[in-house]
């Protein structure tokens, strides 16, 4: 309604003097007009395919299933006086140990734990005076097969911590870093200005992830700059260019860029927006989100990894026990692991506070028959050994090393006891355990490993004392590495970055980060279930009983030390292939 | 010594078990129909059995009385024929009793080396022996023969009886029975062709361990044989294994694993009697012991599983000189030598008779490199040089 | 709103004017409300996907002399005697053996085909009256599994080992029939106790067999009775952590399926 502006009602008094003020009144019709709704006369279409993507997009309960293909192999050789492991080792020395024992009987035996030892599913359940009586170690309860030696949960990054104390050591030049994660990547420098060369290299023990024309914000400064173009990648060694980083020479005096000199390094994108574009260095942790009970680890049908498996017959005469055995070196068995509960992450973000996009499936050694000392952690950047001895990293002594995962003590059943044996407890649902060391860049959006988290596990000097052991309680074993989380991408972000103004654009997802230079959001969008893009990111699992059944192999590696070159290239210049043909 | 040259001395296998490819001679059988048109047959029914249960003709065995192998009659010429003529009760150049032709299995070990690697079953875990295998095991005896025929030649009183001999001196080399050769001579050619010995070649055996002396017969001659122990793949390691399969891990202290052969069949034996004298070799007149009786275990000829024999507890050549170590350890055929290595020449020796050869003699065929064994090598044994 | 210039002159009396002030409107939201209603229609029409995830069940532990075992165990026994006899037999009747099912000694040790075709079928219904039970699901035992005894197959060989109706199921070993694989949840079906049934088919004669839950002979009308108490066992599922027990029907409280209380099957002879 509107009142024209040329309309005034006034007061009659206010019009004549002698006018009488008199109420008016008018008389408001309220018009409605209405039909009544005919009975189906609204249709709608149903798409199965829309409906079952939109139940697709809807669900956020996973069903997550792994396959493990467990690659080990035995190579430590150790002695041992325990009867329960002395009775139940490949020898290796058989004739020799048998023909001491006739003058000394407690003298140890020489040889490999088995394979028993190491396997997912323990299968020794029926060995007397091992896992049986009498005069047993201890007394094997099937249920606990799959829960004696590993055991498997699923967990999600939950939380950066930066302040995670690390320690580095180069084994070409022996060059060591103590640094927070947060510092950013070690460096030396391989080249320096006082080489006279037209580049200073830095040469980094873990893939530095920068890209030419990238910069890099050094933990020094040069005359108050902190901030180098980065001109080139890699040196003459094949793969060095995940590893070396190079920038120009313009005539750096003084010992800045001396050779040998170490320092840290952060990735910045734009030195004109340093502040936005650096990225920030930590150490991802993990939540658990499954307990112990919930895992279903059973055997992969006849499944078997390409490596046979190793057996050897123990003849009775050339045995402690007097009893003929079949010995098992290595195994070849392959597993499949489910969980008897649901994976619900409608609550749950990640460590960037975005919708989670993986899960993992970790892997713990638990080591309950005894024979290994509390487990280690450490990254692939400690594996390399430093003169042919495991890295300082891995000292017994170094607290920074060691996990906070709960351990239990037991004695064991023989008469007398003997003890205590640790081991790994289980892991509760919320419990917090470490991961990868990591890189994230706000403005990109992308969140890079930089390296992989490994535990380590030694053996008790006390009851397998490995050959070469020079000390009984050697401090610095060797050991065996693992990586105990293995990722299964749920969700996948988009290869674009989405950017926009709040004020003009609708549904900017709230972990979108805030550009002050450009004034706008930017963010990766969430791609739907089912959708793959050009560049093969997303995902596609199926979808069945309202849930998801995300699938992924994992071939699993328990790594002796020394015997891996790790992610170190060789910086060795690569000779050309020849042939008869040439 | 020109006849020699020429060939005079043959070599047969007799009185022993062989080991090789099982023969089955063929024999001559008639078949005569009754009035019914029934068959029956005429055969030789001294080496041939006719089962009419399941229609079959089976070879005879050995003669056995339920419990004990007594051996058959030696064959004598019918008392028509005129005196002397065709073998005589008397004449005991004949088995007194015959085992005839009894066969068993010999278990050869594994067929591949690497088998105990796939099958870690106890099954496998006996030593294997297939390349130690050779188409037969006889050595040359040629050396063996040069010197038995020295030790006659040094020795005055057989050089008498030689000349004195005149057309027959040759003679004087066989003076057992039947036209054989000396026992002496004769057990030193059998120790000779055994499975895993060293054998009597030029440089395998010094000076002290050959024997050229005389008793009251006659020459005496004889080899001190060894066979190599310490290695690996000793001699006298794959002996044991073949019979009565043990693995010998180590000799001092003495670790070993009796794995057997558990479906051995039990098998009669001759046994070789030594002639007293004051060497261990006896003398001339060494010979088959053929009797069924005095074997030491009551009536019937010594039986024992055939790869359950041991030279430590069957009735193989012993002395008290031997242990189970070495040099002097249990060889099972006659030999002597004391603790410090040195052939030993006299000693009492117990049992006597003793058993020889057995199982340790082979022979797989007449043509040489196609034998059954040459097959075999040539299917599962690496051969090709490294 | 324009109105016309109209002249009001006061009046003897009072005037009136009327008015009309039009609204146009309608409820907010409607075809939202309608989209949404649209949405709850077509849910209860088309449905929502429902769960028929399947757990794996385990039997669940118990102790003898302070050790912990997890076995399920059965046995399983069969008549040796006459038909017409079994009011009148006695527990040597009923052996435990493949032998007295009809088997020779060389067919099990040879794993004839008639011995390897043949199994155990475990039935599990929602109740004991055959008239209105329903069948959820069936777990077969293979003969293969199970202990050993010692027959002699010639009287020139050693005895040997073969198998016999006795089987010790656990986690690692024999561990066919051992799990239970059903509903993950209860929404879908709502049932936490079965009743086990069992029969042998006899693969050289092609006839099932039915079992019964005591000696034929210890029942009171051996072929004529109430089939609830004798042809079933109880197994109450445990949907917290995934375990089940076993009972006898009449009993609640004494578990079987242990090793010193086995699940014992006996031969049911008709007449």
């Amino acid at each position: 309604m509107g009142i024209d502006d040329g309309t005034r009602i006034i007061l009659g008094s206010l019009r004549n003097k002698v006018s009488p003020n008199v109420d008016m009144m008018s008389n408001v019709v309220l018009e409605q007009t209405q039909r009544e709704n005919i009975e189906f006369d609204r249709t709608a279409d149903v798409n199965l395919q829309q409906l079952y993507i939109d139940e697709r997009e809807a669900s956020q309960v996973f069903r997550p299933t792994c396959k493990f293909s467990f690659i080990f192999k035995n190579n430590y050789i150790g002695s041992t006086n325990y009867a329960p492991f002395k009775n139940n080792l490949f020898y290796t020395n058989a004739i020799q140990n048998a023909v001491s024992a006739t003058v000394n009987p407690n003298l140890p035996w020489e040889g490999y734990p088995q394979y028993f030892e190491f396997d997912f599913i323990r299968t020794d359940n029926n060995n007397p005076g091992y896992t049986q009586p009498p005069n047993n170690h201890l007394t094997f309860v099937n249920k606990s097969a799959t829960t004696y030696n590993w055991t498997h949960y699923m967990s999600y990054a939950y939380d950066n911590n930066p302040n995670k104390q690390l320690e580095a050591v180069d084994n070409k030049t022996t060059a060591s870093w103590s640094w927070v994660a947060s510092d950013g990547i070690p460096f030396i420098i391989s080249v320096g200005s006082n080489d006279s060369a037209r580049v200073i290299s830095f040469r980094c023990v873990m893939p530095h992830g920068l890209n030419v024309n990238d910069y890099v914000y050094l933990s020094f400064d040069y005359v108050g700059e902190r901030l180098f173009l980065v001109s080139s990648l890699g040196d003459a060694g094949f793969g060095s260019e995940e590893y070396i980083f190079n920038i120009t020479n313009i005539g750096y005096t003084g010992a800045t860029f001396n050779q040998g000199v170490t320092g840290t390094f952060k990735k910045v994108i734009n030195d004109a927006n340093s502040g936005e574009t650096m990225s920030t260095y930590y150490v991802r942790r993990h939540k658990i989100l499954t307990s112990s009970e919930n895992a279903v680890l059973v055997k992969a049908g006849f499944e078997q990894n390409i490596f046979n498996s190793k057996s050897k017959l123990e003849t009775a005469v050339l045995t402690p026990n007097n009893l003929t055995r079949t010995s098992v070196k290595e195994g070849g068995q392959a597993y499949t692991l489910t969980f008897n509960t649901d994976i619900d992450i409608t609550d749950l973000i990640d460590n960037q506070k975005r919708p989670l996009s993986e899960l993992y499936f970790t892997t713990i050694w638990k080591g309950y028959f005894g024979w290994t000392n509390p487990l280690k952690e450490g990254f692939t950047f400690n594996l390399p050994l430093v003169n042919n001895q495991p890295s300082p990293w891995w000292n017994v002594n170094n607290a920074s090393s060691d996990t906070n995962l709960p351990i239990g003590i037991y004695f064991s059943q023989t008469t007398p006891p003997v003890g205590p044996f640790v081991y790994t407890e289980n892991l509760q649902i919320g419990d917090i355990i470490d991961g990868d060391f990591c890189e994230f860049n706000s403005y990109n959006q992308v969140e890079r490993v930089v390296s992989n988290i490994l535990h380590k596990f030694t053996f008790n000097s006390l009851r397998f004392n490995l050959t070469g052991n020079t000390t009984s309680n050697n401090p610095n074993q060797l050991g065996y590495f693992y990586r105990p989380h293995k990722p299964i991408v749920i969700r996948s972000f988009s290869d674009y970055i989405e950017e926009g103004d709040a004020q003009l654009i609708v549904g900017i997802p709230n972990y979108s980060f805030y550009s002050n230079l450009s004034n706008s959001f930017r963010w990766r969008d969430l791609y739907d279930f089912g959708f793959i893009d050009d560049l093969g990111n997303g995902v596609d699992y199926p979808f069945i009983n309202g849930k998801h059944y995300p699938f992924t192999e994992n071939i699993f590696r328990l790594i002796p030390e020394g015997s891996q070159i790790g992610d170190q290239f060789i910086n060795e210049i690569a000779e050309p292939t020849t042939d008869e043909c040439e | 010594m020109f006849a020699s040259c020429r060939g005079v001395f043959g070599h047969m296998f007799q009185n022993n078990w062989i080991n090789g490819v099982l023969y089955m001679p063929s024999f001559n059988k008639q078949t005569v129909f009754n009035i019914y048109g029934q068959p029956r047959y005429k055969y030789c029914d001294d080496i041939i059995f006719y089962n009419d249960v399941n229609n079959s003709f089976f070879y005879r065995s050995s003669p056995w009385n339920g419990s004990e192998f007594i051996g058959g009659p030696k064959p004598v010429a019918s008392t028509l024929l005129p005196v002397n003529i065709g073998p005589q009760q008397s004449d005991d150049s004949a088995n007194t009793r015959q085992i005839l032709f009894p066969t068993t299995i010999l278990d050869m070990g594994k067929r591949d080396e690497f088998i105990g690697e796939i099958c870690s079953s106890s099954e496998f875990e006996g030593k294997y022996l297939g390349n130690t295998f050779m188409s037969s095991s006889y050595n040359d005896s040629s050396d063996i023969l040069q010197l038995g025929i020295i030790s006659r030649l040094v020795n005055a009183n057989w050089l008498g009886q030689l000349f004195n001999s005149g057309a027959g001196s040759i003679n004087q080399f066989f003076s057992r029975s039947g036209d054989r050769i000396d026992g002496d001579i004769a057990q030193s050619f059998s120790i000779n062709s055994e499975y895993q010995i060293n054998p009597f070649i030029a440089g395998n055996y010094a000076d002290n361990q050959i024997y050229v002396g005389e008793d009251t017969t006659g020459p005496v001659f004889g080899v001190f044989y060894n066979a190599s122990g310490v290695t690996n793949n000793s001699q006298y390691k794959n002996r044991r294994a073949l019979s009565p399969g043990i693995n010998i891990y180590n000799f001092t202290p003495l670790l070993q694993n009796q794995y057997g052969y558990p479906k051995t069949q039990e098998v009669p034996f001759y046994k070789w009697l030594i002639s007293a004298s004051n060497s261990i070799f006896g003398n001339e007149l060494n010979n088959w012991y053929t009797s069924a009786n005095g074997n030491q275990t009551g009536n019937g000829f010594y039986k024992q599983k055939y790869q359950s024999l041991d030279v430590i507890g069957d009735d193989y050549f012993k002395t008290p000189l031997m242990s189970t170590g070495f040099p002097n350890i249990y060889y099972g055929f006659i030999t002597n030598y004391d603790t410090l290595g040195n052939p030993v020449i006299s000693s009492p020796v117990v049992p006597n008779p003793v058993l020889v050869g057995s199982p340790n003699h082979f022979y797989f065929g007449l043509k040489n490199g196609k034998t059954a064994l040459n097959r075999f090598i040539k299917l599962y044994i690496d051969t090709e040089l490294e | 709103m324009s109105v016309n210039k109209y002249k009001i002159v006061i009046p003897t009396n009072d005037k009136q004017i009327d008015i009309p002030i039009e609204l146009k409107w309608d409820f907010g939201g409607r075809d939202g409300g309608i989209e949404d209603y649209e949405k709850t229609v077509l849910s209860e029409v088309l449905g929502i996907p429902n769960d028929f995830e399947v757990d794996r069940f385990s039997h669940n532990d118990y102790q003898i002399l302070n050790i912990l075992k997890t076995s399920l165990n059965y046995e399983f026994y069969f008549y040796n005697g006459l038909p017409q006899n079994i009011p009148s037999a006695n527990i040597t009747n009923y052996v435990s053996s493949y032998l007295t099912a009809g088997f020779t000694e060389k067919e099990l040790y040879y794993y004839s085909k008639p011995f390897t075709k043949s199994f155990f079928k475990l039935d599990f219904y929602d109740t004991t009256d055959p008239v209105n039970q329903t069948l959820y699901f069936t777990i077969i035992l293979p003969v293969q599994q199970g202990l050993t005894e010692s027959v002699t197959i010639s009287t020139s060989l050693p005895n040997v080992d073969v198998k016999k109706p006795t089987m010790r199921l656990d986690f690692i070993g024999d561990k066919e029939g051992f799990f239970i694989y059903w509903l993950r949840k209860q929404n879908f079906i709502n049932i936490s106790q079965f009743y086990m049934s069992a029969k042998f088919f006899n693969g050289s004669t092609g006839i099932y067999a039915t079992m019964v839950n005591q000696p034929q002979f210890q029942i009171p009308n051996p072929y004529t009775f109430n089939g609830d108490n004798y042809f079933y066992y109880k197994v109450n599922l445990n949907y917290n952590d995934k375990t089940y027990q076993a009972y006898r029907t009449d009993n609640n409280i004494q578990r079987v399926g242990l090793e010193n209380n086995p699940i014992v099957w006996f031969e049911y002879v008709n007449p």
